[in-house]
């Protein structure tokens, strides 16, 4: 039967084949499965605030031989998110180069829809052995997005970024395998089975520590502010603000499964994601480059992410876990949309040096603004999706008085602020530090993308009701 | 020794070579074969897992074992299949983990390749 | 008549804002920004009053509805709001930036109509933001120095007003369990979040010593922006106090004692530092606090005498209106005087202005002698201790506005001609002050109040000193040196920094940012990744493989999984 969700996981994979094939139309296509891909989305979010979860079995097969797609609010939440930053950053890529400066290359339309339906395949899988070959072939899709641009920096990167991919994938695997020794299962339901013992414990451990790999949780983000840094724009923004979450939504999906018993595990996430927070903090506030800063403040905010997931406790009591999908949401927006402005302002400029960002005759533009929003739903100041995100996990911590915890979220908010604000007030002040050739290119794609995103992590904050909506649909 | 310790044995032992040299090689190439040896000692472990699974089987029959082994009963023309049961088990191994890993060859065959045309043109911009 | 919606007040401005995103519209809206606040003006005059709504689906669902106390501000906050557009379409006519200016100008009115209507703490708080932040971009207009200087003094206490009031909301929401703005004067508030609530606001309304931002940002703003600045936002200040302190329920002593030592020193310092300023703005400013400080003294009196509140209530709202009206058709008059040489015109507008500044002074038969009757008999209920130094008080603030109407007088009569001003931003000037001086008989019981000689006694003894001091000026030959802008803050001021002339990266400079620059780190070795991949992990089985069996929570309290176990 041909719905919604498994259109959602074939239509990309169909449409990247075709796009390496007619290279030529790779760019029309592209945009056209983007935003199919998008209408799916919203008719599948529809259909489950109608009709609640459902699941799907690929070709009649049933679990566990066959694979079962299960589709509910966060699953559908998640796909929505990616159906809306990739129409971004796809408008971003559809637009023509400034004038001067090297074409995009070629390839990047298939492996943006590889990517695509790696990840609406992710979010759909219900089996840890499906979430592992999906995290595949999304690494090898990211990877090549990593090293686009051809030059020896992203090629480095990539490689350690797909090294480091492989070496989490083994770990994953690892834990797959011990988990069917244990539980003779590999579904997500099987998970409150494995806490019972050790050995499978261990495997949700493993499954864990390769789940942090990909996720570039601290201390394993070693590989990810480099390949971040050194991509194109629309990639970095694909890259920081999707592919990362899918492990931190797996992690999120394993916590809802294992309740309880997967206690120490979250506490462990806790632990990473704070020192997460401040290690990418201090990292952001020494950056020279804004793609760096970008980068490290990613490190943070997964580290924030990862936090709020820790904290959030047994599912079966406390709903805090839908702040963690909320942060996760208005990262992927303002994170995005903050990419692709760091991408307009360096072409602007002729550079990205931080200390070179005043500007005297070239007002601040779009790309700033656009930056400027982004900053503050990333800081988490109000109205913004951010705000309600961190607003909802503080009220969930104060009610439980976990002070340290309402401390170390208040500190990571006050040191996001800072290393963004090294930002946001260099590109008011004055100073003609403005490279020879830089010039106020005429208004493009990007601009229009990366404003979109940015007042959509702003009126996401406004109309939060939709998302807790659809995260009441889930399956616990 | 008898084969159930063999196949873990060895896996672990393949699992331990390669991390020990991923964790002191910097080499490009050596670390990409030691990726590799990681997951043949991963694959390893998985169909020790597949065996020991079907021994706990005859306790804990899962039903990927009892659709298996129905349908390989009825493949095989027999009438009933409680009387293949005893002999099936012995015979054959769980199909499950084989799948996995043969997912994950092809899985780690692509990415090796990725690996390896990334080091290549690495290696060229380095010749630059 | 068609029952206005009560959304339309904040949404009005702000569609308005959102349509003059398109560059090709903005000639034929620009004209419309006088109109924006007229909504508000029709549902502050609306008999009844327009019912409230509820917009579920807006952040955490939002309440907006119309209380008594708050009519007669949103009244004359859109009043002014439409006034001062008028003139900054005028005045800003051919500026650079004007646009920004406008976006601005409809953000911050945005804020301050949406605030008088909100009735949950998010809403408020974030029309509040709004219209803070939003001032910024007012204060910067023109882009001098001064504007600079004033801008980056402004946000810092912007900011941090705004900070203090978060925290303080958040800690009443948490502590009450609600997040209605009306339960945050309840009883259960902690004392805390009042404190940090009332700091915030305290902040806004300009109390001494958390004034130092307004001066600056009054003088540096154009004419227009000050009006509001002066006449709305910081009545913004004022009736967010009204909402959020336990006023007419409880007595707080301890707090009423410290608001009183603020307003008192705000009666004192106003016209001591006003005085010696040498623009008319900055004089107006300082007049500002000082009215405003007679409005916290107000608060304080209904803070220590909760009976007293009833009576106190009205005669500080009246205290606003009149203040509002009448300083900010001062502020929209400094244009207007600037545009005419001196001369017989000048002349004329001189005395249309001493006429509002004699209001302010309150002179019989003007609002002001109407609002000052009415708080000093409020006052006689004030505690007993109070009325030793009430009537002092009283008489220093009349005598203090009196010399500083003097004062920016005779600094704006003084004024040059500035030729890029044009004739016509006098207009809006003329309906404020027509506004202003049809108020007795706009006013409850206003035309009725006889006239109590004593009013006359703080202007005349004004104009005695002044005529002393032009005198011993005049005879000695004395000159006043104006100081810095910014009391102690000037200190701070740092002279512009010659700008470098190649076009490269600024060397860095060391102890002025947070930013620390060190040698480039090690390169970064591929086995480390694998070493820490290899920890991480291991470290991650060994917790979970010595975790206990079955439900263990770490960070959470026990929660009740089985009884029987």
């Amino acid at each position: 039967m041909v719905t919604e969700t498994s259109l959602l996981v074939t239509l990309p994979f169909l449409a990247a084949l075709a796009a390496a094939a007619a290279p030529r139309a790779a760019a029309t296509l592209g945009m056209a499965a983007t935003l199919a891909n998008a209408g799916f989305a919203a008719l599948l979010a529809r259909a489950l605030l109608a009709d609640g979860a459902r699941e799907t079995s690929l070709g009649g097969w049933e679990a566990p031989l066959g694979i079962t797609l299960r589709a509910d609010g966060l699953a559908a939440l998640m796909i929505g998110m990616t159906a809306l930053v990739g129409s971004a950053v796809a408008l971003q890529a559809m637009g023509r180069p400034a004038p001067g400066r090297p074409a995009p290359a070629g390839g990047f339309w298939p492996l943006w829809l590889a990517t695509l339906g790696a990840m609406n395949a992710l979010f759909l899988s219900d089996d840890l052995f499906n979430l592992y070959v999906t995290f595949e072939i999304l690494g090898l899709s990211a990877v090549g997005l990593t090293a686009l641009t051809g030059s020896r920096r992203a090629l480095r990167a990539a490689f350690d970024y797909l090294s480091a991919g492989l070496a989490g994938s083994l770990l994953l695997l690892l834990g797959v395998a011990l988990a069917y020794a244990e539980a003779g299962r590999v579904d997500l339901a099987a998970v409150p089975a494995l806490v019972e013992t050790m050995r499978g414990r261990i495997a949700l451990a493993l499954v864990l520590a390769g789940l942090a790999v990909k996720a570039a949780l601290f201390p394993l983000h070693f590989w990810m502010p480099a390949a971040h840094a050194n991509a194109a724009p629309p990639a970095s923004a694909l890259l920081s603000a999707l592919v990362v979450k899918t492990a931190l939504y797996v992690a999120l999906r394993l916590s809802l499964e294992g309740g309880a018993g997967i206690a120490p595990a979250r506490a462990a996430l806790a632990v990473a994601g704070s020192g997460a927070m401040l290690w990418g903090a201090w990292n952001a506030l020494r950056a020279e480059r804004l793609k760096l800063l970008v980068a490290h403040s990613t490190v943070a905010q997964i580290g924030l992410i990862a936090l709020a997931l820790g904290v959030a406790g047994n599912p079966a009591d406390s709903t805090l876990w839908q702040a963690a999908a909320l942060l996760m949401l208005s990262h992927a927006l303002a994170k995005a949309a903050m990419f692709l402005a760091a991408g307009r302002i360096a072409e602007e400029l002729g550079h990205d040096r931080i200390s070179g960002l005043n500007r005297t005759e070239l007002r601040p533009g779009a790309a700033e603004f656009a930056f400027a929003i982004a900053a503050v739903s990333l800081i988490g100041l109000p109205p913004t999706a951010g705000f309600v995100g961190k607003w909802v996990l503080i009220e969930g911590l104060i009610a439980r008085e976990a002070w340290i915890w309402v401390a170390l979220v208040m500190t990571g908010t006050v040191l996001s602020a800072a290393y963004l604000s090294r930002v946001v007030s260099r590109c008011l002040r004055g100073g003609p530090h403005v490279a020879p050739g830089a010039r106020r290119p005429a208004w493009h794609m990007g601009d229009v993308a990366a404003l979109g995103l940015a007042v959509g992590a702003l009126a996401l904050g406004l109309a939060s009701a939709l998302p807790f909506a659809l995260l009441e649909t889930t399956l616990t | 020794m008898t084969p159930d310790l063999i196949y873990p044995a060895a896996g672990a032992g393949l699992i331990g070579l390669a991390l020990w040299r991923l964790a002191t090689c910097g080499d490009t190439l050596r670390r990409i074969m030691a990726l590799n040896v990681l997951a043949v000692g991963i694959a390893m472990l998985m169909l020790a897992a597949g065996r020991e699974t079907l021994m706990l089987a005859a306790g804990r029959e899962t039903s990927t074992l009892a659709a298996g082994r129905d349908t390989l009963t009825r493949a095989a023309g027999q009438d009933t299949p409680q009387t293949a049961g005893a002999g099936f088990l012995q015979a054959a191994a769980d199909p499950v983990p084989q799948a996995f890993v043969l997912t994950g060859i092809v899985v780690l065959v692509a990415v090796t390749a990725a690996l390896m045309a990334l080091a290549e043109r690495l290696g060229a911009r380095d010749g630059d | 008549m068609i029952a206005l919606p009560l959304w339309i007040v904040p949404a009005a401005p702000l569609v308005l804002l959102a349509l003059l995103l398109v560059p090709q519209a903005r000639p034929a809206l620009r004209a419309l920004v006088p109109l924006a606040p007229l909504p508000a003006l029709a549902a502050a005059l609306a008999s009844p009053a327009p019912a409230p709504v509820t917009l579920d689906w807006l952040m955490l669902g939002t309440e907006l509805a119309l209380t008594d106390t708050a009519r007669p501000f949103l009244g004359f906050t859109a009043a002014l709001w439409a006034l001062a557009g008028w003139q900054a379409l005028r005045l800003l006519r051919d500026a650079p930036g004007r646009d920004r200016f406008l976006a601005c100008f409809l953000l911050a009115m945005t804020g301050n109509l949406g605030l008088l209507v909100a009735q949950d703490i998010a809403a408020f708080y974030s029309f509040f933001a709004a219209m803070s932040l939003a001032s910024w971009g007012l204060v910067l207009q023109g882009g001098g120095a001064a504007q600079v200087f004033a801008g980056r003094v402004y946000i810092g206490f912007a900011v941090t007003g705004e900070l203090a009031l978060f925290a303080g909301l958040s800690l009443g929401a948490f502590a009450t369990g609600e997040t209605r703005l009306a339960a945050m004067a309840g009883p259960e508030v902690p004392a805390l979040a009042t404190a940090l609530m009332a700091a915030g606001l305290l902040v806004k309304l300009g109390a001494v010593p958390l004034h130092l931002w307004l001066p600056l940002a009054h003088a540096a703003a154009p004419a227009p922006a000050s009006a509001v600045l002066s006449g709305a936002m910081l009545k913004a200040g004022l009736f967010g106090l009204m909402t959020v302190l336990p006023l007419g329920s409880a007595a707080l002593p301890g707090a009423a004692a410290g608001l009183a030592a603020m307003a008192l020193a705000g009666l004192v310092l106003a016209p001591a530092l006003g005085l010696v300023q040498a623009e008319a703005k900055a004089v107006l400013a300082y007049s500002s606090i000082g009215q405003m400080s007679l409005m916290a003294l107000g608060l304080a009196a209904g803070l220590a005498a909760p009976a007293a509140w009833p009576l106190l209530g009205p005669a500080v709202l009246l205290l606003a209106v009149h203040h509002a009206f009448a300083k900010a058709a001062l502020f929209l008059g400094v244009p207007a005087v600037w545009s005419t040489a001196p001369g017989a015109l000048r002349a004329a507008l001189l005395a249309a202005l001493a006429l509002l500044a004699l209001a302010l002074a309150g002179l019989p038969a003007t609002s002001g002698a109407i609002a000052k009757t009415a708080l000093k008999e409020a006052l006689e209920a004030a505690p007993a201790g109070w009325q030793v130094w009430l009537g002092t008080a009283l008489f220093a603030a009349s005598l203090g506005t009196a010399l500083l109407m003097l004062r920016a007088l005779w600094l704006l009569a003084d004024a040059p001609q500035k030729p890029d001003t044009a004739g016509d931003v006098a207009l809006p000037w003329l309906g404020a002050t027509g506004l202003v001086l049809a108020a007795p008989w706009l006013l409850p019981g206003g035309a009725a109040a006889a006239p109590d000689p004593a009013d006359l006694v703080p202007p005349g003894l004004a104009a005695a000193l002044a005529l002393a001091a032009l005198a011993l000026v005049r005879s000695f030959g004395l000159r006043l040196a104006p100081p810095k802008a910014g009391e102690l803050l000037g200190l701070f001021e740092a002279a512009p920094r010659p700008a470098p002339v190649l076009a490269l990266p600024p060397p860095p400079r060391r102890g002025r940012t947070l930013v620390v620059r060190r040698g480039r780190g090690a390169v970064a070795r591929p086995e480390r990744g694998a070493l820490a991949i290899l920890g991480v992990a291991a470290a991650l089985a060994l917790v979970m493989a010595l975790a206990p069996a079955g439900p263990a929570p770490v960070s959470a309290p026990p929660a009740p999984v089985t009884g029987e176990g």
